[in-house]
């Protein structure tokens, strides 16, 4: 009987049964598949050197599925992933069993023009423009260092919330619900392609904003 | 029975708080009845007293400027209708010459967008413009942040409202919005007349029919201002190459477009248009007669004004200085917070 009551109770407590597991969603950004550090330099495809100097940016919107059903979310609106905070790239959870997840890159309209915000929305995390109002999404900033040793800086503010410079990118993946689930953003061929087209700055927004946002989207992947 | 009695008196009791609430958050702000319901979501920042004042404090304090010489009532002067005079063009922190004239604050409850060129959507945000352009006050929010926090001053003002004492960028806005808010200008002769307390002379009656037939497209009572954007057909000046709500939208449509002004305390707030070229009301009028430039061939509400005769100017003068609101203007409540001396 009381192997049983064992067997039951391990049978409840097993995600299969649809209890709540503890999950940690990390996510990380990549140069030639290794994690980035700011101020550290990353060999480029052509030679080059590149050096982030600042990265921030918002996931937002984060949701859990099984099938269709939604069965999680997170709390908090957005989550502001600072490279230059430690572990501001992780997010520890409880959630039922999924196999796909849903989040956005950047905050949506609604937000964006909701005023004042607080917690990681706050203006003083440096992600309000001041100019105009808007969040901006993506902060992506550092310099080439080219092989003869000239530099190269490059600054990306990329934001946006009214059509047509709407920057939101919608993401989705399947993925089970295991203690770790990775979110991946490699720039390799970002910052390269930039760099091809000469592409240095965007700091309003514009259809460079734009594209560049589906880019970072395109790139992004999801992993256990 | 008993149960029914009790979750009567329980609904009574909530209706008691909310309405308590209610009356909490207009306590300060008095909707003028001939206004329309304002565009501002005060559930989103209730107005209490001591918010109100500490937004004051705030507005008056000069350390919101990284050198700690330019406060918002630098260039907002409360005698000015919170608007300047002396300088066409705004200046800022060691003596910077800024590329627009200050515009007036008040009435802000009923506006969607904020600057001369709307590149503002939000009441709350608004500061964070000015405060940090390098030319006016320099600043970052979050620099603002330590300076408040090592201020015992502050520490106690924000400890007086917040129990957690903590001072935040939201909080620091939040409050100088609600003391913006009280900012309402709705005590004028027009107003007096409107209620049917004063009445107009023959030339300030004369002067409102015109107004009515000439501007009011554009400048909609009670407001006088419809807050959208328009070229009212000035010349482009040619050091400033000012291209208005152009340089936000990227529409050429918008181009020398700017937020169309209330003209409410226009005896206040020389001197007049986004540039500041025109000190005097006279000059602004001849100019909208004149209608020289190619807008007032394309524009119907500036083709009205073309051909004003000059006493027609004159007594649309007369009519439009019945706006000046002079309680407003002298309100205590408004001006200089003592309480800032003691810092």
């Amino acid at each position: 009987m009381r192997f049983l009551a064992f067997v039951f109770y391990f049978m409840v407590q097993s995600p299969a049964f649809g209890q709540k597991v503890e999950i940690e969603i990390q996510v990380d950004l990549e140069f030639g598949k290794s994690k980035i550090e700011l101020g550290k330099n990353y060999a480029m495809s052509n030679g080059d050197f590149v050096v982030f100097q600042n990265i921030q940016f918002y996931l937002s919107d984060l949701q859990f599925y099984k099938g269709n059903k939604k069965v999680g979310h997170l709390k908090e609106k957005a989550l502001l992933v600072d490279l230059s905070k430690k572990n501001s790239n992780k997010i520890y959870l409880k959630s039922k069993p999924f196999n796909r997840l849903t989040f956005n890159l950047g905050l949506d309209s609604s937000t964006n023009v909701s005023g004042v915000l607080a917690g990681d929305l706050d203006p003083t995390k440096g992600m309000y423009w001041t100019w105009q109002s808007g969040y901006i999404h993506f902060k992506l900033e550092g310099k080439i260092i080219q092989t003869g040793g000239a530099e190269q800086e490059f600054v990306y503010h990329l934001g946006g919330y009214q059509k047509p410079f709407a920057a939101i990118v919608a993401l989705e993946f399947q993925a089970e619900a295991t203690s770790l689930v990775r979110i991946i953003i490699p720039l390799d061929s970002l910052i390269l392609q930039n760099q091809e087209v000469e592409l240095f700055q965007i700091m309003r927004p514009s259809v460079e904003a734009v594209e560049m946002m589906k880019t970072i989207g395109r790139l992004t992947f999801v992993t256990p | 029975m008993k149960g029914k009695t009790r979750f009567f008196e329980r609904g009574m009791l909530m209706l008691f708080l909310f309405v308590s609430w209610s009356l909490t958050v207009y306590k300060k702000f008095t909707l003028p009845s001939a206004f329309p319901q304002p565009i501002y979501d005060f559930k989103t920042n209730p107005l209490t007293e001591d918010k109100i004042e500490l937004g004051r404090l705030l507005f008056y304090d000069p350390i919101l400027s990284s050198d700690s010489t330019i406060s918002c009532v630098s260039c907002h002067s409360p005698y000015n209708a919170f608007a300047h005079t002396d300088h066409k063009l705004s200046h800022g922190i060691k003596d910077q010459i800024g590329t627009r004239n200050a515009p007036a604050l008040f009435n802000l409850a009923w506006q969607k967008s904020f600057m001369w060129d709307g590149a503002i959507h939000h009441l709350d945000v608004q500061a964070l413009a000015p405060i940090s352009n390098v030319i006016e006050m320099n600043e970052t929010l979050a620099n603002i942040v330590q300076k408040l926090k090592r201020s015992k001053f502050y520490r106690q003002q924000f400890g007086k409202i917040y129990n957690d004492g903590n001072i935040t960028g939201e909080r620091i806005l939040k409050v100088m919005s609600q003391f913006q808010l009280t900012l309402i200008s709705a005590t004028s002769k027009y107003d007096q007349v409107k209620a049917g307390k004063e009445f107009f002379n023959e030339q300030e009656q004369n002067g409102y029919q015109l107004f009515a037939q000439k501007c009011a497209s554009c400048h909609r009572e009670p407001l006088f201002s419809t807050y959208e954007f328009a070229n009212n057909g000035l010349a482009l000046d040619s050091l400033l190459k000012d291209e208005g709500r152009k340089s936000i939208t990227e529409r050429t449509d918008d181009n020398q477009h700017f937020k169309i002004p209330s003209l409410r305390n226009l005896k206040y707030t020389f001197p007049y248009m986004h540039d500041g070229r025109f000190s005097k009301l006279s000059d602004v009028l001849k100019h909208y007669a004149k209608g020289e430039s190619v807008q007032f061939k394309q524009d119907e509400r500036l083709k009205k004004m073309v051909g004003l005769t000059s006493n027609e100017q004159v007594d649309i003068i007369a009519f439009l200085l019945t706006l000046s609101d002079e309680k407003f203007v002298f309100d205590k409540k408004h001006q200089f917070p003592m309480e800032l001396l003691k810092k």
